[in-house]
């Protein structure tokens, strides 16, 4: 008997702590599983008692790449029980900070997280000491640091931002301020174009298995905090109906919930879901730095990923800047809410995907109930789904190369275990 | 953090105190860079060249554009080599000296000192100096407040580092 085994005991450039389990005997898979070993982080009991203004505080310490999606995704929650309506130039504002942390997010990952894996590095470091390769790192690492700056201005500071809140912002930034990031959000925007080019040219596996792929969708624009929940089999709900088609699940082998499609099972979420399900609402340069890639999309290809992350970075920096030229400083910068109780959820599209919030508040608004979805938890499922596809197709490759390429898989989804557990080392097993 | 945020300019030093202020000793960094700073703000300003500070739970890269522009870094931080608690480690870098951390490294949650080192040495950001003032651990349990001799070492440390950025040549 011929047993395959990987094991990734500790999964590398990704955020958070997981493994990766595989057991192959006589060419049939008997074992495969995504181990989220990161202690589980009680964020929804913590919120219980609390009072609403403290949801995106609280709640943004879930992640440190993706706090705005956090706070972005409560305040509209609680907002919709509140009854308040935000102004048009916060809602501005909003989506200018969401592109500054697409921007750094996106941009990490490109470069430094999943570029090592389809150029044959073990880290963005020795990637870096590759002098044909360093002006690439450079220009990830001056790209990311561009949103990072867009993100402090607005946010008050670059991780776990202070300024938004329920309502607005407790300061909205001077139009003199944003005006001054222009030339480098010039220079980021001639940058992310290169990337989109530089993304298409890398050599991306023969892969792309059937799935239901679900994003926000808005009749105007490319989404960000609003829209209705679509996927490329029809779905079409609002928000509020998310709970009904899609069920956490506690599993035993992860401190991550899994999430699946009531009729559909496990589904993806992220850039790859959003572009394809939105190609018709992205930006001039955004739209057209992906057609002179030559990719044909909508693409399943989930190693494709990086193309659609790429993009999105084009797109982010697009809006940022039409933003700005139009900003308009919100006066006030924050409805005052006053206390009510009800149910709220909300949807904001994080990086990673889909991030969903639902409180019940009391009527001192105190919260008394709380549901958090994270992208990767809505990812994982698919993870694994994709990893039974694909591990047949890397059997026959040197061990240590089977292993990389099925960590590869794993990083097409940037997974964020931080987020999900409230996830990655890899163990393929061969018998 | 004020440094992080003032214009571009060359430091003759830049102080770089790592640590996660709440898991008990590795918040040992933090506090010797913070008295650092406080002597050296009620200085007259005189020949010495300009000094910068900076108090971080763990590196993250935009220090590597602070570290391409400083003559030397500075950086404190708790260790653990099986000293006494407290002993102070004094030692220029060298591309290989720190150890991998195991687990740690792997995730971008890891980005440690030795990562961020390496990784501007690659990009080629490395001041002419750098230099690892390493404070012995006794723990890193989850909570606020350095061990007994780990605070006592917090002084003479910080005595020590004053007096080096005194002897610097303007």
């Amino acid at each position: 008997m011929t047993t395959l085994r990987i094991d990734v005991p500790y999964m590398a450039r990704v955020e958070g702590e997981g493994a990766l389990n595989i057991i192959v005997e006589d060419g049939e898979i008997k074992h495969l599983e995504l181990n989220i070993f990161e202690p589980p982080r009680f964020f929804e009991a913590f919120l219980r008692g609390r009072h609403f203004m403290e949801a995106p505080d609280i709640t943004a310490r879930i992640c440190g790449i993706c706090p705005v999606a956090y706070q972005m995704s409560s305040s509209h929650a609680i907002e919709k029980i509140l009854g308040v309506q935000i102004s048009p130039e916060i809602r501005a504002l909003r989506r200018l900070l969401y592109c500054a942390e697409w921007i750094e997010s996106h941009a990490l990952h490109i470069y430094l997280l999943h570029a090592p894996d389809f150029l044959g590095y073990e880290s963005a470091i020795s990637m870096a000491a590759d002098p044909a390769l360093r002006p690439a790192v450079e220009m990830g690492l001056r790209m990311k640091k561009i949103g990072n700056d867009l993100l402090a201005l607005i946010g008050g500071r670059e991780i776990h931002p202070l300024s938004p809140t329920v309502g607005g912002f407790y300061r909205a930034p001077t139009r003199k301020e944003l005006l001054a990031l222009k030339p480098e959000l010039e220079w980021g925007l001639e940058a992310s174009i290169k990337t989109v080019a530089w993304t298409a040219t890398l050599d991306f596996p023969d892969f792309e298995p059937d799935y239901e792929l679900v994003s926000l969708r808005h009749p105007d624009e490319y989404p960000m905090n609003e829209g209705r929940v679509v996927s490329n089999l029809g779905l079409d709900i609002p928000m509020e109906a998310f709970e009904e088609h899609f069920i956490d699940d506690h599993v035993p082998h992860s401190n991550a919930v899994h999430v699946y499609h009531r009729d559909h099972g496990s589904y993806l979420t992220g850039p790859l879901a959003r572009l394809n399900l939105n190609l018709d609402k992205l930006t001039p340069l955004a739209k057209q730095a992906l057609e002179e890639t030559g990719h044909q999309f909508p693409s399943r290809n989930p190693f494709k990923s990086i193309v659609a992350r790429a993009v999105e970075v084009v797109l982010a920096y697009e809006e940022a800047l039409r933003i700005i030229d139009a900003y308009v400083r919100p006066e006030p910068s924050r409805i005052e809410a006053e206390p009510r109780a009800g149910w709220g959820c909300h949807i904001t599209e994080a990086p990673r995907g889909m991030l969903y919030h639902r409180y019940e508040l009391d009527d001192q608004g105190l919260i008394l109930s709380c549901r958090i979805d994270a992208p990767t938890a809505q990812n994982l499922k698919r993870m694994e789904d994709d990893l039974w596809a694909f591990v047949p197709q890397v059997l026959a490759l040197p061990h240590d190369e089977a292993t990389l390429r099925c960590e590869q898989l794993v990083r097409n989804y940037d997974p964020c275990i931080s987020c999900a557990t409230h996830f990655l080392k890899l163990n393929v097993v061969e018998k | 953090m004020s440094s992080k945020n003032e214009t571009r300019r060359a430091w003759s030093a830049l102080l770089l105190g790592i640590g996660n202020e709440w898991a008990s000793d590795d918040g040992v960094g933090p506090e010797v860079v913070r008295r650092v700073k406080a002597w050296w703000e009620g200085l007259e300003r005189n020949a010495t060249g300009e000094v910068g500070f900076v108090i971080m739970a763990q590196p993250d890269l935009a220090l590597l554009d602070l570290l391409a522009d400083c003559d030397r870094v500075i950086i404190v931080d708790a260790v653990r080599s099986g000293a006494p608690p407290g002993t102070l480690h004094r030692q220029a870098w060298e591309a290989g000296m720190l150890g991998d951390r195991g687990v740690e490294r792997a995730s971008s949650h890891g980005f440690g000192v030795r990562e961020l080192l390496d990784m501007a040495r690659a990009l080629g950001k490395l001041p002419p100096r750098v230099e690892l003032w390493g404070v012995e651990a006794a723990s890193t349990a989850p909570g606020r407040g350095l061990t007994p001799r780990v605070a006592e070492a917090v002084e003479s440390t910080a005595q020590a580092l004053a007096e080096y950025l005194a002897n610097l040549s303007p």
